[in-house]
């Protein structure tokens, strides 16, 4: 019986799941745009690990469909497969074998493991250094710097 | 189940969906709903014969290729010169064909005067030492270089220098991993870590020593786009590599690849206006590297 549901769960469920593309988002948060453009507002933002309904695809960007809405997304912040829990994002673990279970890969703890054996690597200042540059918002927070440059969408000739 | 009944399920399941990955996580669920170990078995190793690095473990390659590097070559911790070069570097990532990395990507200028270099770490690091920040006279041609970094992360060149062989031992070592219990991971960790140490020193020989020729051209014809999208002239990334000898770092007679690029250009036909804006606060946030400049 339980392997007949198995052999059932292959042959008829998955296929029918096939139907609709589904993606991933596979970065940290990625902007859901109004337009298929980098310079285009963003309707929402969509964490890692959201699933996706592809609609279609117009250049480097992907139409979907998501909980929050419909819009464009980056095509290289989607996978197909569904990543896995994050080390890094992951707050539900408590203790680290039930990291090392649920997020499988060379991560935070495999990091924290090779740390421990080469105390010299300077960490600690590539932290700081990623805290510094690390911006909610690049879009915005560089929009002065474009408009004076004349780059990007105040480039000679505007948006493309 | 005999071993018959299996490969003919097997065959089903093949003729039924395609794709490896997904065909052996399907045959991995069905085994677990059904309890047939033979069948996670099988699916396990379809999926390890799919298996690659996923973003989030590129990430933290590259977070220990970054590490290795600052510990030979210091940060030049500097807010505006930080600031600075972020903000040329962010403006790149909004025309490069891969504008999301999976935590953003991080500009920084590496406090050593005497070495021309730049690196592109996984992940998304990008490194510029202060004496080929030295060697360019404007902001287009500090894009110029950014944008050749970009593009090596954008075509992928960091991660396609770790040898096959430990591309695979670590790939079938994270797929075991990842159905170990709890207790049976514990150990295998240190194994792992190991591995991953393989896989950092592949990454950062190729990324300090630069790559073969062929992908520093790939690389230059790409930062064309880049810069040419981003509205900087490319032509600064031919009078920047003009200016460098061959004794710097990167690959490739720097002279020839200059005139590659110039070919490039011309065939596409780009060129955008010199901004004295970019100049001017150019000047301002390099005024510390002033002294030495060529």
């Amino acid at each position: 019986m339980k392997l007949r549901l198995g052999i059932l769960l292959l042959l008829f469920g998955l296929p029918a799941l096939a139907a609709a593309e589904i993606q991933y988002v596979q970065v940290e948060k990625t902007r859901l745009l109004t337009k298929p453009s980098a310079f285009s507002s963003a309707a929402a933002k969509l964490a890692y690990r959201t699933r996706v309904e592809v609609l279609g695809r117009r250049g480097a960007y992907v139409r979907v469909k998501s909980a929050a809405g419909t819009g464009y997304v980056s095509a290289s912040a989607l996978s197909v497969k569904q990543p896995r829990f994050s080390s890094r994002l992951s707050k539900e673990y408590v203790s680290s074998d039930e990291v090392a279970l649920a997020t499988k890969g060379f991560n935070a703890q495999i990091e924290s493991e090779y740390r421990r054996k080469n105390p010299a690597l300077p960490y600690a200042i590539l932290d700081r250094l990623e805290a510094k540059t690390t911006y909610s918002d690049p879009l915005q927070h560089f929009r002065a710097f474009r408009q004076t440059g004349k780059l990007g969408e105040f480039r000679t000739g505007g948006e493309r | 189940m005999s071993r018959t009944s299996l490969g003919a399920f097997a065959l089903a399941a093949l003729l039924v969906l395609p794709g490896c990955a997904t065909l052996g996580t399907a045959i991995k669920m069905g085994g677990a709903v059904s309890g047939y170990s033979e069948l996670v078995d099988m699916g396990t190793s379809m999926e390890k014969a799919s298996r690659e690095f996923t973003e989030e473990e590129k990430y933290y390659i590259g977070r220990t290729v970054a590490a290795t590097l600052l510990s030979e070559d210091p940060w030049r911790d500097q807010p505006a010169l930080t600031e600075y070069v972020n903000a040329v570097g962010q403006t790149l990532v909004l025309a490069s064909p891969r504008p999301e990395v999976f935590h953003g990507y991080h500009f920084a200028v590496l406090n050593v005067p005497g070495k021309i270099n730049a690196y592109a770490c996984p992940g998304g690091f990008l490194f510029i030492t202060s004496g080929l920040l030295r060697l360019c006279r404007n902001e287009d041609e500090l894009a110029a270089v950014l944008a050749h970094e970009l593009a090596h992360i954008a075509a992928g060149h960091p991660m396609q220098a770790i040898q096959a062989s430990h591309e695979r031992e670590a790939v079938a070592s994270l797929v075991k991993f990842g159905v170990r219990k709890a207790a049976e991971s514990k150990s295998e960790i240190g194994r792992l870590s190991g591995l991953f140490d393989n896989v950092v020193k592949d990454v950062v020989r190729a990324v300090a020593h630069g790559y073969s020729r062929d992908k520093e051209k790939e690389a230059d014809q790409m930062a064309v786009d880049i810069l040419s999208q981003a509205g900087y002239p490319p032509q600064a990334l031919a009078s920047v590599l003009a200016r460098m000898d061959n004794k710097s770092c990167y690959h490739g007679d720097p002279k020839v690849r200059a005139a590659q690029v110039e070919v490039a250009i011309q065939a596409q036909g780009l060129g955008e206006p010199v901004v004295s804006a970019r100049n001017q606060r150019f000047s301002k946030a390099t005024a510390g590297l002033e002294s030495s400049r060529r």
